[in-house]
Order: C-alpha cells, then structure tokens, then sequence
C-alpha cells in the first residue's frame, strides 16, 4: 500500500503540474480540493484519466470522483480494489 | 454616422443549403442531431448534426467551388458564395472585407502525414477564402472560442462604422473531428443523446456542423425592411477559463451595455447560448435575471444544430432574423421542465411575436461572453463613439532567442502556480503581462480594460500535445488539461483572471504580422463606450522552444 500511495503521488503531481511539489508535501489525508493543493474542475477531470491510465479503472459517472479523490489515502484504496492493470 | 446593415445571409448545414430552408426546417422541428458510435473512431458514443460529405461536395461541385479541398474549407466557400450570389457586392474592392470566425478550422489536418501543416493553421483557410474572392485585404479570424461569430459580427460593424470598408462579409464555420469530440469527451461535456437545453434532466452538449455567412454594408440610414447590427459587448468573466462563472458576470454585463441601446418593449426574444450544459444554462438564467429579462421569451436552437462553435454566433443570428420576420419566437427543440435555479421564459414550442428585435447572447472558454442587438427599421442606439486618440505607455517584448520562461517567471514572479498548469502560448502572454504591468495595482475588477492580442499560428504548438493524446497507439487517452488549452483566446482569459480585467476579451488570427492590421482593429476595440485602456499585441508560438510577444498597454490620451 504504501508503495502504491508513493507511487500515486508522483503521478498527480505529474498529471496535474504541480511544479516544485515532493511526494512528502502531500499528505495522505489531506483533502485534495477545496484547500491545501488548490485544485479545480480541470484537475479533477485529468484525475479522472490518471485512474483510467495508469490503473484501468473507468468511471462512469464523473461524479463519482469527488467521493474517491478525497484524499490520497481514499484515492489509494479505491484504486487497490479496482484497479484492473 | 454610418450604420451597418445585413445585406444578405446564407446557412450550410446538414438541414441544408440555403438560410430559407434551414428556417423552414427549424421551425418545423428537424434535425439532423444523430447518436454516433465509432465516428472519428472515438471509443465512445455520441451525438451530432454531422454533414454527408458527399452530399456537399457534390453541391460545392455543382456551385464552382474546387475540388480536393478539405471539408471545413469548401463548406466555407460554399456558403460565401451562395450568401453574395445576387448581393451586388464586389469582392475585388478593397473597400470589402472578409471575417472567417472558427475555433479550429482544419484542426483534423494536424499531425497528418503527407500534408502540408500550414493547411491546419487558421490563417490559411482564411486566405483561401480571400483568394478565391480575388479580395485585396489581410486575412483575419476572429478566434475566440464559442462567441466567435458574435464578436466577428461586432468587428465587422466597427470596420464598417469606422470608414476602413464598405462591405464586409462575415464566414462562421465548424466540422467536427476526432480532435474536437475526443476533447469534448474528456471534459464530459457531450451527451449521447438530444441536448435539453435548460431542461431538468439536461446532461450535455450536442456537436455540430455548419458554415454561415452574413454579408454587411455601411448605409447611412436604415431603412423600414433593413435589418441592422445596432450594438454589440463582449465582456469576460475573470473567473475561470472553462468553467462558467457563477454569478453570470461577463454575459450579464455584456446583456446589460447593448440593453442601453433598446427601446422600451421592442424585443422579441434573446436567443440564447443554451448549450444545455448543466453550468451554462444555469449561468444564462442568473445573466438574464440580472438583466431583467426573466420574462422575455428565450430560446436556443442546440437542439437543432448541436453546438456549431464558431459558426454558432453567425448561424443562430440568421435564424432569428429570419424568425422575426416570420412573427415567431421558436421553440427551444429538447426542453420540457425548467432546470435552473432562476425563472426563465422558455417553451419547446414556437411562439409568435410582432416585434422585430433581438439579442443573440453567447458565452465561451476563456471567460468570454457576447451580446449583440439586432432590430429591423431605424431606431436610436446605432452610434458607436467617435475613434479616440490613443497612445501608447509602455511595451515589452519576449522572445525564444533570449529568454527561458520558467526561468523568468521563477525570477520576476514566483507567487503563481497556476502558470505551470498553462501551455507555452499562455505562459509567453502571462510573463509579458505581468512585466508590463509591475507596480499597477491589480486587486480591482475593471471593466474599462480589454485584452486584445495576435498572432499567426492560433494554439497550434498545444493542439499538438492534445492531439499526441488522442492518438497514441497505446490508448486513448485525451487530456483534458491540455484540450483547455487548444484555445487561442484562452491565454485572454488567463490574463483577466490575474489581472481582474472584465472589459473586452479577443484573439484574432492573422496571414502575418501585419502592424498596420492589428493597430486598426486595437483602434476598433476602443469604439466600445467603456473601454478605456487595453493590454494588446503579438503573442505567437509556433513550438514550445519557438515563441514571441510583444505586448503594450494601450490608453485612450487624457485618461
């Protein structure tokens, strides 16, 4: 798991461009949106392709994303259970 | 005073080949609005109003226009030709001018093998069409997003009220791609089924495909059975380059500068964006209430067309010409219960009216919004302020040759992380912005400044990335951070953010960097009342390691 949750950091801060950020910046259950790494809709939608790329998990319902991409943990545990590569 | 009266008009569409057939066919209901699966060879179902090729490039055979050509550029062709057929207007004059308005013209082309890669840029369709008109003039585009017909409609009356030309003709067209929908697809913004435009149950946009063309001419007065641009406003949002804004910002304060124009009881309807999006519909009802037209009939015709993108602010203004002369208020097609949280006068059938004006309202990415009022018959309000003198107060220039952009923004700014979400075009007008504007307060909102810049090679260096994403072998797998970005108009909009600029917003495409071009339509962009102000200039680049600005903060003398 904690591999996973390493590994699922440097993708986000890959995917979304966070410039200057380190995998430890990121705490694992700090919320994603709203505050802390200021992310926005356009973000959200890119998370969603990361799972769809790097996982093989498709969501159906765009709104589904707010529930998962909680936070790092939620995201990493999410993925654990469906991931499909 | 010269005023700008429509002279002619024509539509190319999948409902047909002239403005009175699509008219008859709208107001009938039809469409040509289809699911598709596996067009483009997109994973992914969808719905459009998609052209049978073969059908208009037999009927562009039929009306003169060269084969070999690609699909966007002979529907151009076609529908330019069929709106002037008759007109009296001579194309060869250069006191005639020529818009083409689009978001991506032959973006297909990018990336293809075994062709020229010049084709794909904007510049290059416009200049066919010029070309093949025998017309004298620079080309330009009016890219800016999905209000491009509506702002090319405006600056085609400024030409016209300024003197610089006699007639212009105003081109708005769109096809769609593998580009467009994979890019549509990633922001799931499209629904496989009809669009319900400020419906309950609505879930997306419709694509579309179209060419429309509105032929202009300065008169000194407007006659009964004329019909004339009398005033126009495109405002940004300062808020979010696709998002929106909550509040109805831009298109309320757009709304409410060309509502000073209209008499008391003259309008018929505002024919909406309603692009039947969850956020945009709902923007417009907050706009429109704001405004006070919680009660005027409203319609959108995206049930009808899909979203024709940069033909949309040219087609849909036709239509409702030709509506009001028909004394009806059409239907908004795919509306049955109201979705938004403001009352709107929305009805699936078509209504009928004797009033004989309109506003066409529009909202796009970058934060752009635009309204123009159409009235038939002479009225008050058609004055567009006299050209001020201008001067210029400072400029800075940036180039690939001598200047690593990180670096600099590293060095001079360092406050905003948003800059590297942004592509090398937005980057290139943010840092020349923010040089340009040390030491100016920016926490105010201020309408009185636009944001007005050039350039030769649209977004292409980003349509690029984006398309590398649709088109990997390993899947697909479109960014919908980079397709935010396959906008030019998009780093306008970055600027309003960051400065707080809410005034005019515009990119135009031009066949080169012609000064004299772009210091005529800078000049054209203060006709507006409240301009005051401008950030404009070049900002061009064709490769991430290939880019240059040259930006100035322009003011009208004494203010």
């Amino acid at each position: 798991m904690e591999e996973l949750i390493n590994n699922l950091k440097i993708q986000i801060i890959e995917a979304l461009n966070l410039e200057g950020m380190t995998p430890d910046e990121i705490e694992n259950d700090a919320p994603l949106f709203g505050e802390g790494l200021g992310l926005d809709s356009i973000d959200a939608l890119e998370l969603i392709v990361l799972l769809e790329k790097q996982y093989g998990i498709k969501l159906a319902n765009p709104a589904e994303g707010k529930a998962i991409f909680k936070s790092v943990n939620v995201m990493a545990a999410y993925i654990a259970e469906n991931r499909k590569k | 005073m010269r005023r700008t009266v429509r002279i002619s008009d024509n539509i190319v569409s999948p409902l047909g080949f002239s403005s009175e057939a699509n008219y008859a066919a709208v107001k009938a209901g039809r469409s040509e609005i289809r699911r598709h699966e596996g067009t483009f060879g997109v994973p992914q179902p969808f719905a459009a109003s998609l052209f049978d090729r073969d059908v208009v490039m037999a009927k562009a055979a039929e009306c003169g226009i060269p084969a070999g050509l690609s699909l966007f550029d002979t529907i151009c062709l076609l529908s330019a030709t069929l709106a002037l057929e008759g007109s009296g207007v001579d194309t060869r004059s250069p006191k005639t001018a020529f818009i083409l308005s689009t978001t991506k013209g032959n973006v297909e082309l990018i990336g293809e093998e075994d062709v020229d890669q010049t084709r794909a840029l904007l510049g290059f369709s416009a200049r066919l069409i010029g070309e093949f008109f025998g017309n004298p003039n620079p080309v330009e585009v009016v890219s800016n997003a999905c209000i491009s017909g509506v702002c090319a409609i405006i600056q085609a009356s400024r030409m016209i009220a300024d003197g610089s030309y006699d007639h212009v003709v105003v081109v708005g067209a769109e096809v769609q791609s593998r580009f467009i929908i994979s890019g549509f697809l990633c922001l799931k913004a499209l629904s496989d089924s009809l669009c319900r435009p400020f419906d309950a149950s609505r879930c997306g946009l419709n694509a579309g495909e179209a060419a429309a063309t509105m032929v202009l001419a300065a008169s000194d007065k407007v006659e009964d059975s004329q019909w004339e641009v009398v005033r126009g406003a495109i405002r940004n949002d300062a808020n979010h380059i696709s998002g929106p804004s909550r509040t109805g910002e831009g298109s309320y304060n757009a709304l409410r500068y060309v509502l000073e124009a209209s008499r008391k009881d003259e309008l018929a309807f505002v024919n909406v964006h309603g692009t039947a999006t969850v956020y945009n519909d709902e923007m417009e009802s907050i706009a429109l209430d704001r405004a006070g037209l919680s009660d005027m009939p409203v319609n959108a015709l995206k049930g009808i067309y899909g979203h024709t993108m940069g033909a949309a602010g040219v087609l849909e203004s036709i239509i409702s010409i030709h509506a009001c002369e028909d004394g009806t208020v059409l239907g908004t097609r795919g509306y049955s219960e109201r979705g938004t949280s403001r009352p709107v006068n929305v009805s699936a059938e078509n209504r009928t009216t004797d009033r004989t004006a309109f506003v066409k309202l529009l909202s796009g990415f970058g934060g752009c919004n635009a309204a123009v009022l159409f009235r038939k018959g002479d009225g008050p309000g058609g004055e567009i302020p006299a050209e001020p003198e201008l001067e210029t107060k400072k400029t800075v220039r940036l180039s690939s040759e001598d200047c690593d952009l990180v670096a600099l923004y590293r060095e001079q700014v360092g406050d905003y992380p948003k800059f590297f979400k942004m592509d090398t075009l937005c980057k290139l007008g943010f840092l020349a912005t923010e040089l340009l504007l040390k030491g100016e307060d920016r926490t105010e909102l201020r309408e009185d400044r636009a944001v007005l810049l050039f350039n030769t090679s649209g977004s292409v260096c980003n349509d690029r990335h984006f398309q590398e994403t649709v088109s990997d072998p390993e899947g697909w797998f479109p960014s919908p951070a980079l397709f935010v970005y396959t906008l030019a108009n998009i780093v306008t909009g970055e600027l309003a953010i960051r400065n707080r600029f809410k005034g005019e917003s515009s990119f135009h495409v031009l066949g080169k960097k012609d000064q004299a071009q772009m210091d005529r339509i800078i000049r054209e962009a203060f006709m507006d009342g409240v301009t005051r102000t401008a950030v404009c200039g070049w900002v061009e680049c064709s490769a991430d390691d290939c880019f240059e600005a040259e930006i100035s903060l322009i003011s009208k003398k004494n203010s």
